[in-house]
């Protein structure tokens, strides 16, 4: 039993030494592989700090996300979600390390950071009519701009399920919608790191999950994503790891099972959660068909989603 | 308000044939309207000269004005912004009367006719200045009006103030008045010939912006996270609009809601694209203001009513109507 115990406590310190290559080595811009599956840490904050009017409203957080991760981060409102993922976006002053694909993000220009960090809001200020393709061509600007109509606005639409409404004016498409189209909108950009906002918060249960699906998808294509996320059970379910925020401090960081339990967050949300766990989404790198199989319903939940949104 | 792309290209084409023939009339009756006929063989040519002129000076003050109230809608995210209304014209004509005024004692290394839309281009840009570093956390329609009319009154009495110093001495008085009273009357070919440059650059550079420009509708932060350098943009663009309207306020003085007339009645057929509305918008801009001057020629009166006074009788109901729609809409959305 003790052997058994020394080699826990041997794993654990193996895995922590290898975390901190893994950050080492982001910040030098090498890949970096920290369980054998090919992972590459994309987006690195440490010691992250915003303030607003001199107030500091987010202290101190440390955020690794690897390609082909999803990272939920929860918290009751008002515990520094939005800003937090605007900050590591770099759309908000902040200090600390925050290094993007081995680059030290703020020394990034605008364009050079919008061809790898993608942001998606909750709510677009968009108040102009524009077409959803038009609007979608917008995350092209970057790379030198495309026409409302190339192939990759189609695409991004197609993705999203947001083809039969591409004409239409954004501003008169539902809430869902408008939704779709700005995930279409960061899907455009090419950008290998993803940031949402609560990208299914505006979403009825069956476009949230068929949403989730697609986040999973882009994770098992090898993108970071970052997803505020406001249901403790879709961060169960579909996430890789969770980080819970707390007036704007971290309460806590790491697996799924472990963090969303009812001793950490029932302080935090002031309600007792229940402990059966909710079927848990196939990790990335699990069964090639298996995935096929996920993507092929996930594809299918799009296209009835579609079909009902814009009905 | 949802466009197929061939409903889309079907409508610029359209809109552009509309343009060019209502373009083709206004230029017709600016060459034949007004005191003087074109029958009497020793006018004739004296008369096609000055009106021709006049038409490009018309023409080219009113398709700077139409371009900059575009940027300046787009750049502040609301139709009801114009040069005019937010007081980038009034800084403009105090620019070129501040001028006017100290030409007589200060020996200024350029010309007198460039001196002036100089003075315009500075007033113009340090009053656009003002307003975006006033606006700087706040896109509320209300506020935006205020302050454009806050400035706009700050700028005309001080204009005032400019005009009453140039009394005592009579010439420059007079030069003061006529500018300030605006008009295209007096503009001649050197005046047109140094602002077309200055038009066409500015035009350009807010075509050039225009991807950006559609970005910043969505916000700040959107256009930032697209790769928009938000600073620079906002910088530019006030730039440019100063030199549009320096070039259309030193051709035609203090001219009103040219900027908010002409996108507006654009908008259904050219759409919200800076890059459709920009070209749209100087031709437009530019037939509207020539037919406005025709028509200071075409009313009976002693002498010719001020080309301010027609585009006023237009544009304030317009901007009313715009105003209650604005805020009808707001109060539906809660």
């Amino acid at each position: 039993m003790a052997e058994h115990d020394a080699t826990i406590e041997r794993d654990a310190e193996r895995d922590a030494t290898t975390e901190r290559d893994v950050e080492r080595e982001a910040v030098a811009g090498r890949a970096a592989s920290p369980k054998g599956g090919g992972e590459a840490v994309a987006l690195v904050a440490r010691g992250l700090e915003v303030k607003r009017e001199g107030r500091v409203v987010l202290s101190n957080v440390d955020v690794s996300v690897r390609r082909g991760e999803l990272l939920a981060v929860l918290g009751p409102n008002g515990a520094g979600k939005s800003t937090l993922l605007r900050a590591l976006a770099g759309l908000l002053p902040s200090t600390g390390e925050l290094v993007l694909d081995g680059r030290a993000l703020r020394t990034l220009t605008d364009v050079e950071r919008a061809r790898s960090i993608a942001f998606v809001p909750q709510r677009s200020g968009l108040v102009s009519p524009f077409a959803a393709a038009e609007v979608v061509a917008q995350g092209r600007y970057a790379r030198g701009g495309a026409s409302p109509r190339s192939e990759e606005v189609r695409a991004a639409l197609a993705r999203v399920g947001a083809s039969a409404f591409a004409e239409r004016a954004f501003t008169t498409l539902s809430v869902g919608e408008q939704q779709r189209v700005l995930l279409a909108r960061a899907l455009a950009t090419d950008a290998k790191v993803l940031v949402l906002d609560e990208p299914t918060a505006p979403l009825d249960v069956g476009q949230a999950l068929a949403t989730f699906a697609l986040l999973r998808s882009l994770a098992a294509e090898g993108r970071a994503l970052v997803a505020a996320v406001h249901g403790l059970d879709d961060a169960r379910r579909f996430a890789d790891r969770v980080l819970v925020l707390e007036n704007g401090r971290m309460r806590a960081e790491g697996v799924p099972h472990e963090v969303v339990a009812d001793p950490l967050l029932r302080p935090l949300y002031g309600v007792s959660l229940r402990e059966d766990a909710a079927p848990r989404f196939d990790r990335v790198g699990d069964d090639a068909s298996e995935r096929a199989g996920d993507d092929a319903r996930d594809e299918s939940s799009l296209r009835r989603t579609d079909r009902e949104g814009s009905a | 308000m949802d466009v197929a792309p061939h409903d889309r290209a079907a409508r610029s084409v359209k809109l552009y044939l509309g343009l060019f023939v209502l373009a083709a009339l206004v230029a017709l009756s600016s060459m034949t309207v007004g005191a003087g006929s074109l029958a009497d063989e020793g006018l004739r040519e004296t008369l096609l000269s000055l009106r021709g002129a006049r038409l490009a000076a018309s023409f080219l003050a009113g398709a700077a004005l139409a371009v900059g109230g575009v940027v300046v809608q787009g750049l502040l995210r609301n139709p009801l912004a114009s040069p005019s209304i937010l007081g980038t014209t009034a800084g403009a004509a105090l620019g070129g009367q501040l001028v006017l005024l100290a030409l007589p004692f200060v020996a200024l290394p350029v010309r007198s006719e460039m001196a002036v839309p100089i003075g315009c281009l500075l007033g113009a840009l340090l009053s656009l200045l003002a307003l975006l570093t006033l606006l700087r956390h706040t896109n509320d329609a209300v506020t935006l009006l205020l302050t454009g009319f806050v400035l706009s009154s700050l700028f005309l009495a001080l204009g005032s103030f400019v005009t009453s110093l140039a009394q005592n001495d009579w010439e420059l008085g007079r030069a003061v008045v006529a500018f300030s009273l605006g008009g295209v009357s007096s503009a001649g070919t050197d005046h047109v010939l140094f602002a077309l440059p200055l038009v066409i650059a500015g035009i350009g550079a807010s075509f050039g912006w225009g991807k950006a420009l559609d970005l910043l509708l969505s916000g700040e932060e959107e256009a930032r996270s697209l790769g928009v350098d938000v600073p620079r943009l906002r910088w530019w663009s006030a730039v440019w609009v100063a030199t549009l309207v320096a070039a259309a306020v030193s051709l035609g003085g203090n001219v009103s809601f040219v900027g908010l007339v002409v996108p507006h009645v654009l908008r259904p057929f050219a759409g919200w694209s800076h890059r459709r509305l920009v070209p749209a918008a100087a031709l437009g801009g530019g037939i509207f203001l020539a037919a406005c001057d025709v028509i200071t020629r075409a009313i009976p009166s002693h002498g010719e009513i001020p080309l301010g006074v027609v585009t006023g009788l237009v544009g304030a109901p317009l901007f009313l109507f715009l105003l209650l729609r604005q805020r009808r809409a707001e109060l539906l959305r809660g």
